[in-house]
C-alpha cells in the first residue's frame, strides 16, 4: 500500500487550491451539481476562450476533487491516457497515465478539446462512462474499478473542427452535455472587468469590439474575439500598453491573417476608442 | 443611370457586417452623374466607385460607420404622406445627425473618422436649402458650435433640447424637421431636387429612410446574386461529345486530339451556370526533334525535400517514446547495466502510420503572354514554367514516396469559349523519361487564358485520382481574358466558382501567378492563403517546390 499513498499523493497535486472565479451564465453550476451526484460522464460544447475550462476548474472545488486536465492531440495514443511500462533499475515498472490516475484515486478528469485525439484513443474511456465504470489496463492485465467520487468530463468546440474530426456517435452518446456560449454584454463586461482588473467603462468598450468581431464568425473568422482575448487586452491596458496597441496584439494579430479581415477589426477597434 | 458592379474591398463589407451585427455586402457604384452620394439598402450598402480608391479609404469607412448607424437606429421605408421634398430633406438631415449622435456615444473613435469631413465650411453666400442644411448639419455635428445664422441657431437649439431629453424619440426629431423647413419656406428658399445633395459626402442619400407612395420599394439592384453568396452549383458535368472535324491541318501536325468536352461556365451577372457552354479539346503534343534534343540539358533532379516521407507501414523499432517497451531493446539495456555501460535510451516501439496518397497535378497557363520574355533573364515565362514544371515531376516521379505519389503536367490555353485547349503533357503515372519531358518541353504559348474551364476539366480528371491528398497548382503569368469576354470580372468570378466546385470535392486549389498585377485576381479566386506571387521568376522552381511539398505531406 506504500506506493499506493505516495500515488494518492501525486493526485494531490491537482487539487484546485483556491477558488477560481467563474460567473454562472445560467443553472449550469446546479446542472453540474445534479450531474456529479450520479457521476455522469459530461460533455461540455462551446467556442474557444468562453470559460469552460474555468467553469470545470470552478466546479472541482466547489465539489473538494482533484482535476486531471489532458489537452488532447492528435500524437495522443491510449497510453498517454492509461499509462505505461518503464524501466527502471529492477526492471520494468508500470506508470500509470493521467486518466488512471484519475481513477483510481477519485478525481475528475477533463480532457480539453477531445475530438483532437483520434477517435481509436477515444475508444478506451467507453467502460468508463457506462455502468461498468471500470478501465481495462490491458498491457498490465489489470481491471481498475473507478473510485466512487471519479467523473469523466470532456469538452468540444463544434465550431471550427472540420467535419473529418468528430466524435463517433458512440462515444458521444455516453456523455451528458451542456452547451456554453459568449456571456451576454453585461455579464461579459463584469467578468472581464474582475479578472483583467479595469473599469467597467473600458470592460465595456472591449465587450462591443468583440460583439462585433462575432457578427463575421461564418464571414471567414472560425471565431469571434474571445473572452479570454479580451481579458488579455484589459491587462494590457491596465499595464500602460496604448489602447489600439494592445487590441491589435491580443485580438487582431491573435484571431487572423487574412489583411481584409484584420482591417475589419482594426475598424472596430478604432472605432471604439476615442 | 447607375450601375451596381463590382465588388469593393473585401474588409469593407466585414466592417459593415461587424458594425450592423448581420450579413450586408458592400459594392461599387459607378455613376455617371455628378457627385455621387452612398446607397444603403437591406442588403447592401453602394459606395461610389471614386470612394474605393486607395487614398480614399477614410471616406469610405466614414460611409460604412454611418449607414451602419442608419441600420441600428433609423427604422426604414417611412412613409412621405404629407411630407415635402424640402420637409424629407431636413428630416433626412436631422435623422443623419441623431444617429450620429447614438453612435458616437456608442463608439467614441467615430468623432474622429466623420470630423474631417465636417471641417469645411459651407460657402457663405449659399443661400440654397443644401447649404442650409450644411451649415446646420455642421453645428450639430460639433455640438459646441454656433452659427451666425438665425435659423441654423434655431434648429441647433431645439435639436439640442431634444436632445438633452433624449435621442430616441425620433418623432420628435421629426416635428422638429418640419418646422425647420416650414421656416425656410418662409424664407423663401426654394427646394431644387435636382441640385440638392446630402453633406458630407460620406452620407447616404438617405433613400433607405423612405418609401415614396408614387416610387413602389424598389428591390435591391441586384437581389437574385445575394441571395446566396455561394451560388448553387450544378454537379460537374463533363459530357464527352462527338469529336467535329476540324482544326486546322497545321495544329493537327503538332498535337494529337483525344477528345473533346462540354464544360459549364458560371455568370456572376445573371447568377447562374450556364450548362456545356465551353468546348474543352482535350490534347497531347507531339514532341518536336528540336525538343528532344533540348532535354539532354535537363535540370539535374532536386535533392530531396526535407518534408518527403517514407512509407512506414510498420512497427518502428527502438524509438525514444512510444506505447509499449522494445523487448529486444530492454535486454540490451539490462545487459548493458550488468555490463556498466550507459543504456541506449531508445527502447520503445510504436506503430509507424502509412502515409495516403497524394496526387499533384501542375495546370501550366500557356496563354500567349507566357511566351513573353522574361524581365533579366535569357528565357520566355513558358521557358521558366516548363523547367520548374520537369524538376516537380521529376523530383516526384523518381525520388518520391513510391507509389502513394502522383504527379500529372497539364496546359491550357483558349481561343473563345469554343476552343479550351487542354493539353496533357505529363499524366498521372507515367514513367519520366525523355519522351515524356519532351512533351512537357514541346507546349507552345499562344491564344487566351479562360481558366475557369480548365479548372474545370482538371478538376474532373483529379477526380479520378485514388482518394487521399489531391491537389491542384496553377502556374499563371496574369488574371484570366478571353477574346469573346468584355467584363473583367465574368471569367475570374467564374474561376472562382470552379475552384469552390474542387474544393467541395475535398482538393486543395492553388496557384502561383508570376504577376503582381494579377494578384487581386488570383485572391478573388482561389482565396486568401491559397496563392502566391512569384515576382522573381526566376525563383519560381523553388516557389513550385515548396507548394507541392506543402501539398504531398500530410
Amino acid at each position: 500500500m506504500g506506493t499506493d499513498r505516495t500515488e494518492a499523493a501525486l493526485l494531490d497535486a491537482y487539487r484546485v487550491r483556491s477558488e477560481p472565479f467563474y460567473r454562472a451564465a445560467g443553472d449550469e453550476v446546479a446542472l453540474y451539481l445534479a450531474a456529479y451526484a450520479h457521476r455522469m460522464p459530461l460533455i461540455l460544447k462551446g467556442p474557444t476562450g468562453c470559460g469552460k475550462t474555468r467553469f470545470v476548474e470552478h466546479m472541482a472545488w466547489r465539489l473538494g476533487r482533484p482535476l486531471v486536465t489532458l489537452a488532447c492531440n492528435e500524437d495522443m495514443t491510449a497510453s498517454d491516457l492509461v499509462g505505461r511500462y518503464l524501466l527502471d533499475a529492477d526492471g520494468t515498472a508500470w506508470h500509470d497515465g493521467p486518466l488512471t490516475l484519475a481513477v483510481r484515486y477519485g478525481g475528475i478528469c477533463y480532457l480539453d478539446e477531445v475530438v483532437e485525439a483520434r477517435q481509436d484513443t477515444t475508444v478506451v474511456i467507453h467502460p468508463l462512462t457506462d455502468a461498468r465504470r471500470m478501465l481495462a489496463l490491458d498491457k498490465k492485465g489489470e481491471l481498475v474499478q473507478a473510485h466512487p467520487d471519479f467523473q469523466l468530463v470532456v469538452s468540444y468546440n463544434p465550431g471550427y473542427q472540420s467535419s473529418a474530426k468528430d466524435m463517433k456517435p458512440s462515444t458521444r452518446q455516453r456523455f451528458a452535455a451542456l452547451e456554453f456560449d459568449y456571456p451576454d454584454a453585461e455579464l461579459e463586461t463584469e467578468i472581464v472587468a474582475h479578472e483583467a482588473r479595469i473599469e467597467r467603462a473600458l470592460a465595456r468598450v472591449l465587450v462591443g469590439i468583440a460583439q462585433r468581431s462575432r457578427a463575421l464568425k461564418h464571414h471567414g473568422l472560425d471565431e469571434g474575439i474571445s473572452t479570454r482575448m479580451l481579458i488579455y487586452a484589459g491587462v494590457l491596458i491596465r499595464d500602460g500598453v496604448a489602447p489600439h496597441a494592445s487590441c491589435d496584439m491580443t485580438m487582431t494579430r491573435a484571431l487572423t491573417d487574412d489583411p481584409d479581415m484584420a482591417a475589419a477589426l482594426r475598424g472596430f477597434v478604432d472605432a471604439a476608442f476615442a | 443611370m447607375m450601375v451596381a458592379q463590382q465588388a469593393a474591398p473585401p474588409w469593407l463589407g466585414l466592417l459593415l457586417s461587424g458594425f450592423a451585427g448581420r450579413s450586408l455586402r458592400v459594392q461599387s457604384l459607378s455613376a455617371t452623374v455628378g457627385e455621387p452620394r452612398p446607397i444603403l439598402t437591406e442588403h447592401h450598402l453602394l459606395l461610389p466607385s471614386a470612394m474605393l480608391d486607395g487614398d480614399a479609404q477614410a471616406l469610405a469607412r466614414a460611409a460604412i460607420a454611418h449607414a451602419a448607424a442608419h441600420l441600428r437606429h433609423s427604422p426604414s421605408h417611412q412613409p412621405t404622406a404629407g411630407l415635402k421634398p424640402m420637409s424629407v430633406a431636413l428630416v433626412s438631415a436631422l435623422e443623419d445627425a441623431r444617429v450620429e449622435r447614438l453612435a458616437m456615444g456608442e463608439l467614441r473613435g467615430l468623432r474622429r473618422w466623420w470630423a474631417p469631413f465636417h471641417a469645411e465650411e459651407p460657402r457663405e453666400g449659399d443661400l440654397s436649402v443644401g447649404g442650409f442644411v450644411a451649415r446646420l448639419g455642421r453645428v450639430l455635428f460639433e455640438s459646441g458650435n454656433s452659427s451666425s445664422n438665425h435659423w441654423v441657431d434655431k434648429g441647433r437649439e431645439l435639436f439640442e433640447r431634444e436632445a438633452a431629453n433624449s435621442l430616441l424619440d425620433r418623432e420628435a426629431f421629426r416635428r422638429i424637421g418640419a418646422i425647420l423647413a416650414n421656416d425656410l419656406g418662409q424664407m423663401r428658399v426654394r427646394f431644387e431636387p435636382q441640385q440638392y445633395r446630402v453633406a458630407p459626402a460620406y452620407r447616404d442619400d438617405n433613400s433607405y429612410l423612405w418609401s415614396h407612395i408614387e416610387r413602389p420599394e424598389q428591390p435591391p439592384p441586384d437581389e437574385h446574386q445575394s441571395l446566396d453568396a455561394t451560388p448553387q452549383l450544378a454537379t460537374l458535368t463533363l459530357r464527352e461529345v462527338q469529336a467535329v472535324p476540324g482544326g486546322s491541318d497545321h495544329e493537327a501536325q503538332q498535337e494529337i486530339e483525344l477528345g473533346r468536352y462540354l464544360v459549364p461556365e458560371w455568370d456572376h451577372r445573371s447568377g447562374c451556370l450556364k450548362r456545356d457552354w465551353c468546348t474543352v479539346i482535350e490534347s497531347v503534343p507531339l514532341a518536336p526533334p528540336r525538343a528532344l534534343a533540348d532535354v539532354a540539358a535537363l535540370p539535374p533532379p532536386l535533392p530531396r525535400a526535407a518534408s518527403a516521407r517514407l512509407n512506414r507501414a510498420r512497427r518502428l523499432r527502438r524509438q525514444l517514446e512510444g506505447d509499449e517497451i522494445d523487448l529486444d531493446a530492454a535486454i540490451e539495456v539490462m545487459i548493458d547495466r550488468r555490463l556498466g555501460l550507459s543504456p541506449d535510451a531508445r527502447l520503445f516501439r510504436r506503430p509507424g502510420r502509412d502515409a495516403p496518397p497524394a496526387s499533384l497535378l501542375l495546370l501550366l497557363d500557356l496563354s500567349e503572354s507566357a511566351g513573353d520574355a522574361v524581365a533579366g533573364a535569357a528565357c520566355s515565362v513558358l521557358a521558366l514554367e516548363q523547367e520548374a514544371a520537369l524538376q516537380v515531376a521529376q523530383t516526384v516521379v523518381r525520388r518520391g514516396r513510391g507509389p502513394a505519389s502522383r504527379v500529372a503536367v497539364h496546359g491550357f490555353n483558349s481561343d473563345t469559349r469554343e476552343r479550351v485547349s487542354y493539353q496533357r503533357l505529363f499524366d498521372f503515372g507515367a514513367p519520366f523519361d525523355p519522351a515524356a519531358a519532351g512533351r512537357v518541353i514541346a507546349a507552345r504559348a499562344r491564344h487566351s487564358t479562360r481558366v475557369g474551364a480548365a479548372l474545370r476539366h482538371a478538376t474532373a480528371l483529379l477526380a479520378e485520382e485514388p482518394a487521399g491528398r489531391r491537389t491542384l497548382l496553377v502556374v499563371t503569368d496574369g488574371a484570366p481574358s478571353d477574346i469573346d469576354v468584355f467584363d473583367p470580372h465574368y471569367l475570374v468570378e467564374d474561376a472562382r466558382v470552379a475552384v469552390l466546385e474542387a474544393q467541395r470535392l475535398g482538393m486543395q486549389v492553388h496557384c502561383l501567378t508570376l504577376d503582381r498585377a494579377g494578384e487581386r485576381a488570383a485572391r478573388r479566386i482561389f482565396g486568401w492563403r491559397h496563392y502566391g506571387v512569384v515576382t522573381n521568376p526566376a525563383a519560381l522552381t523553388r516557389h513550385l517546390r515548396h507548394v507541392q511539398a506543402r501539398a504531398m505531406s500530410a
